[in-house]
């Protein structure tokens, strides 16, 4: 009896080992290899082969200052934006070149020529707008969107151009409206979301008995989406439980002072 | 042992030959590798990835360091970082950061994938550095930051970008990764500092199509 017993104890001791071995192989951090190799070579942004060496040279400059940073960032971008100005339709015509040979996986790129198109403000630049927002959408290059999707930044494209005609709409426009109330139809769920939104507050009276005769009943929805500030939802919070307990790492709040800067 | 290689745009959008002159300073760069999980993990970093030229732009080392620059120093009070409110995720973001990750590391990785979390380990993968700007980079750390504490917990909607895995989050209450890496992008929208309202742009956009794509229910509201 003694010997059976042990010998179940066995056993079980055995089995217990195995689903732990099971389990941690299952939760252990990813041992990867510590030894990638990258190499690179710069190139050029944009090439505007349609433009001037100088006025090419100021829409990159434009574009550089979109993400400039230090306390006079704001100033200089828009000095560099007031520079185009004069040259508006020339330079959109150059973006409309650019757009049709820059790589498309260039995504961050394609959007600052969209941004650029947005902040000139040219109802000039409708009908190209209107051509980026009608090309069928792409379908997803990666495997797992939920870890890197292409559709994501096209839809930051798309509705970048959305805002570009809203921007323009704002000034009563209404070709800018039609292109809008058109585009409540497009295939992007945000893009519809965008063109609600732009047509709703700027077309004035009627707007909400338009968006609703021309929308299916399955995007009314969008009409009650609040366009908000952040104060207005409920914050982000941390609990204390959150707050992983770690022995391993010296964590220290010394943060540096910072000491404002203009840039160059 | 992977190699891999990148052409980099020269004067774009991102930001980085704007923070890139700010974090060139030895006291960022040792406050930066000594918080936010750099530490004694060189052997991820050099081969290229920027340990020997830390302030070149131009690889991966100085490109994380600008996206701990933004997190570090885009609330006008930097320095008071308390999770209580009023306080805001611009503000505690970086604490946040610094007290879920213990290792930051770099990789090629495949193309499929831009970062991921694992026990606190965070790897980050060629398209965090060269497709996204500053501050989405910041953002995406808060994303991984933010797994320590919750993984997703709904399937996307019909039609979202992110596909149709179980990796959306169920609401905006649910507080998850996706409202932290969007509600960050919304901060910076309103409050961001010692920026243009190009970037503020684009952290809008940015944060909405997540809003529109990455929850299970709609929060119904957006930036």
């Amino acid at each position: 009896m003694n010997n059976l017993i042990q010998l179940v104890l066995i056993i079980a001791v055995i089995i217990l080992a195995l689903f732990l071995r099971v389990l941690w192989l299952r939760v252990r951090p990813k041992q990867t290899p510590n030894d990638d190799k990258l190499t690179f070579d710069v190139v050029p942004a944009f090439q505007f082969n349609g433009l001037d060496e100088s006025l090419a040279g100021q829409v990159r400059e434009a574009i550089n200052r979109m993400g400039g940073a230090g306390l006079n960032a704001e100033e200089k971008y828009q000095v560099s934006l007031k520079a185009l100005q004069p040259d508006s339709t020339v330079v959109i015509n150059a973006i409309g070149d650019e757009l049709d040979i820059i790589p498309t996986s260039r995504y961050l790129d394609r959007w600052s020529l969209i941004q650029l198109i947005a902040e000139l403000q040219n109802p000039e630049s409708l009908t190209l707008l209107g051509k980026i927002l009608s090309k069928p959408m792409p379908v997803e290059k990666f495997k797992d969107p939920h870890k890197r999707s292409s559709l994501r930044e096209e839809t930051i494209i798309l509705t970048t151009a959305v805002e570009a005609i809203t921007r323009i709409a704002s000034k009563g426009n209404t070709s800018a409206l039609d292109l809008l109330l058109k585009f409540t139809g497009h295939k992007s769920l945000s893009v519809r979301r965008a063109s609600v939104q732009g047509y709703y507050t700027h077309f004035g009276e009627g707007a909400r008995e338009k968006l609703l005769e021309v929308l299916p009943q399955s995007d009314h929805y969008l009409l009650e989406i609040r366009k908000t500030n952040i104060e207005n939802i409920s914050p982000i919070r941390v609990k204390v439980s959150d707050i992983p307990f770690r022995t391993d790492k010296d964590v220290t709040n010394d943060v540096p002072r910072f000491v404002p800067k203009r840039d160059g | 042992m992977a190699t891999c290689s990148y052409s980099v745009p020269d004067k774009n959008a991102s930001g980085d030959n704007f923070y890139g002159p700010f974090i060139c300073q030895q006291q960022y760069i040792d406050y930066f590798w000594a918080v936010y999980g750099f530490n004694g993990n060189k052997n991820y970093w050099d081969d290229g990835f920027g340990w020997h030229d830390a302030c070149n732009t131009n690889k991966p080392l100085a490109r994380t360091f600008n996206a701990c620059y933004l997190l570090t120093y885009s609330a006008d009070d930097y320095g008071n970082d308390s999770y209580d409110a009023p306080q805001n995720i611009l503000q505690w973001g970086r604490r946040y950061v610094r007290e879920s990750f213990d290792e930051l590391r770099s990789f090629c990785g495949d193309e499929d994938t831009v970062a991921s979390f694992s026990g606190g380990t965070t790897e980050l993968y060629l398209s965090f550095w060269y497709e996204y700007s500053v501050v989405e980079r910041a953002a995406i750390l808060l994303h991984e930051a933010r797994h320590e504490a919750k993984s997703h917990n709904a399937t996307f909607p019909v039609d979202s970008v992110f596909g149709t895995t179980a990796n959306a989050d169920s609401n905006w209450d649910y507080q998850g990764a996706w409202t932290f890496e969007a509600g960050y992008l919304w901060w910076f929208y309103a409050a961001g500092s010692r920026t243009t309202s190009a970037s503020r742009e684009r952290a809008r956009q940015a944060g909405n199509v997540i809003i529109d794509n990455a929850f299970a229910t709609h929060p119904g509201f957006n930036i």
